[in-house]
């Protein structure tokens, strides 16, 4: 791996992310591993293995609620970080929704690449990838195909809670009324994008809605997102990276590349 | 020291009652003259909760909550009476639920504040209202209040409004970290005044010498400083407390340099209305708007922390006049809401630390 430039580690709730990128700004590699209690230990080893592919030594932005467990990395917060990693994505000014598997964030992104204002959902996981997780994974409902199944659906069973604990009894009180499985699931995503949606109220008219986090790579997220904004959502590249590539932007020598 | 060891100090050695108060306002110097102890209770963090706290409604705030229980497990037992302000519904309703659910057998007094002090009848109902509260205060500690010894506590806390706000108003040239400066003016919740005083003075002889080790000034209002580890983050991340609204320090401090009334209830009234807009004490926001603005301007703030309890209605009705200020002068601001909790949330970390990357572009722009 030539042309490496920096190391960006994001030290997620639920998974670690180590990528190289090279001078521009370009994704080189990278290491998704489920976060482990041990987070210096795994940290350690990812970095290590990046470091080894590119043969030398390289500096090291960290973020992600583990952020200070990264020896010698220069920690800054997700906001900041998937503020960088979206702009250098998307080449321009914005808002950002990222869905993390333990927060939501809404990130206004300024012309050069600056946090304007953010917003994040509450300390519990209510409004994130764990709360449908820990549903679907109740509905017994696998990630694989999930999208078609809630595009199929006919229509949403409401799902009033968004409280990852009551919403779990109230799905099972759904299933035993024989409310049909995939209308549960979309009801559930109708929820989730309203909670998100409300995090997001006053953003301008003119901002693109970017999106990034696990969560991104649920496509029928995405469409209930779109549907609750009434507009455009665009998916970044590699969207559960974003944060790690903004803290390897962090500490790029020189002038950050857009 | 913790507070029962100095408690029972202050009466082993002082022969001093002591009385547990609840936030906010009161008229401290009527205790001092009395050679009443007055020890605040703000929660406290981590109170022991317990069947009593589960007497009140859940959107009751935990300073109320805290408070009960506190009470319930016998963590005010040392003091001898307890006094509860009018700074809003609930902490009026625990002077009779401490008793009711708290097992406190102890005196229980309440204090009434004008809402509206700009009516005539406010200054008229103040001095009542004071005169009532000293009549009870005399009772608890057994003897009369000598109008000489009450003209000579307001002169005490007065100058000790001054240290404290020279403490405040020089925050940036004094080399203390903000834990420093808070445990400081906090101590001034239970300490008897005259060594406050003393460690105020000392403190003050050290502005101009320095600076605190963080250097993006902020702003911040809201109830109390708890848990103490929110300063601690703010300084980490490069931030310090420039200007104060804390309803447990700033807008307690009173500004007015007037030389006092002769007529010590009239000067003591005076002392009271001339605290900063509290919106416990008063619901008009435009004078308090104004307030803020000037703590900002004076301050050089970069940002707005508004950090509220959760639930406190009176804090929580001014949020949006409070947003709707600095949005339009713009300052950024953020929103914090906590119940009292020992440890900060990561989730509150993370937003301290990115609001303070936003204000100082440490990283935020690429």
């Amino acid at each position: 791996m030539s042309g490496a430039a920096a190391i960006g580690v994001d030290v997620g709730s639920t998974t670690c992310k180590v990528v190289a990128i090279d001078g521009t700004g370009a994704l080189l590699d990278r290491r998704v591993e489920p976060t482990d209690p041990r987070i210096e230990r795994q940290v350690e080893r990812l970095v290590g293995e990046i470091r080894a592919t590119a043969g030398r030594e390289l500096p090291v932005g960290a973020t992600g609620y583990g952020r200070k467990r990264v020896a010698g990395a220069r920690a800054l917060t997700e906001i900041t970080c998937h503020a960088r990693g979206a702009f250098a994505r998307a080449g321009r000014a914005g808002t950002l929704v990222d869905m993390g598997g333990q927060d939501t964030k809404v990130i206004r992104i300024g012309p050069s690449g600056e946090v304007l204002d953010f917003a994040m959902n509450d300390k519990c996981a209510a409004g994130t990838g764990r709360f449908l997780e820990v549903i679907l994974g109740r509905l017994q409902v696998p990630f694989e195909g999930l999208a078609e199944l809630v595009a199929g659906a006919s229509r949403p069973v409401p799902v009033s809670s968004t409280c990852t604990v009551f919403a779990e009894s109230e799905v099972i009180s759904l299933v035993a009324s024989d409310e049909p499985l995939d209308g549960i699931v979309k009801g559930l995503h109708v929820a989730l994008a309203s909670r998100v949606a409300a995090l997001a109220r006053g953003v301008p008219a003119g901002d693109e809605i970017l999106m990034s986090g696990g969560v991104a790579l649920n496509g029928a997220m995405v469409a209930s997102l779109r549907e609750a904004l009434s507009r455009p959502v665009r998916v970044l590249p590699d969207p559960q990276l974003t944060g790690a590539v903004g803290a390897a932007l962090s500490v790029l020598p020189g002038p950050a590349p857009r | 020291m913790t507070r029962e060891p100095y408690i029972r100090r202050q009466r082993d050695e002082h022969g001093r009652k002591s009385v547990a108060v609840l936030p906010v306002h009161y008229p401290k110097e009527l205790l001092t003259a009395l050679d009443l102890l007055a020890v605040e209770v703000w929660g406290p963090p981590g109170a022991p909760r317990s069947d009593a706290a589960g007497r009140i409604q859940a959107y009751v705030c935990s300073v109320v909550r805290n408070a009960l229980a506190f009470l319930a497990s016998g963590g005010a037992d040392v003091v001898d009476a307890a006094l509860f302000p009018h700074t809003c519904d609930s902490i009026q309703q625990l002077a009779t639920l401490a008793s009711d659910f708290g097992g406190w057998k102890k005196p229980t007094l309440t204090f009434l504040h004008p809402k509206d002090p700009g009516r005539p009848s406010a200054r008229r109902f103040l001095v009542a209202e004071l005169h009532a509260l000293a009549g009870r205060l005399e009772a608890l500690a057994g003897r009369r209040l000598d109008p000489e010894r009450l003209t000579a506590a307001i002169a005490l806390h007065d100058e000790i409004d001054l240290h404290r706000a020279a403490l405040l108003d020089g925050r940036a040239t004094l080399p203390l970290d903000d834990r420093a400066l808070y445990a400081l003016l906090r101590r001034g919740e239970w300490l008897w005044p005259e060594e406050h005083l003393a460690e105020l003075q000392a403190a003050r002889a050290k502005l101009g010498t320095g600076r605190p080790a963080a250097s993006i000034p902020v702003l911040v209002t809201g109830y109390v400083p708890e848990p103490s580890a929110i300063l601690e983050i703010l300084n980490g991340a490069g931030a310090f407390v420039a200007a104060d609204d804390y309803a447990a320090v700033g807008r307690r401090v009173v500004r007015d340099r007037r030389a006092p009334a002769t007529d010590p209830w009239e000067a003591l009234a005076d002392r009271q209305l001339a605290a900063p807009p509290c919106p416990t004490r008063v619901a008009d926001q435009g004078p308090r708007m104004r307030h803020l603005e000037g703590l900002a301007e004076r301050s050089g703030a970069r940002g707005v922390l508004v950090h509220v309890v959760k639930f406190c209605e009176p804090e929580l009705f001014d949020v949006p006049a409070i947003r709707r200020t600095f949005e339009a002068r713009g300052i950024p601001l953020l929103y914090l809401e906590g119940e009292l909790e020992a440890q900060l949330s990561g989730q509150a970390v993370t937003r301290i630390e990115a609001f303070v990357e936003m204000i100082s572009g440490a990283g935020g722009a690429a």
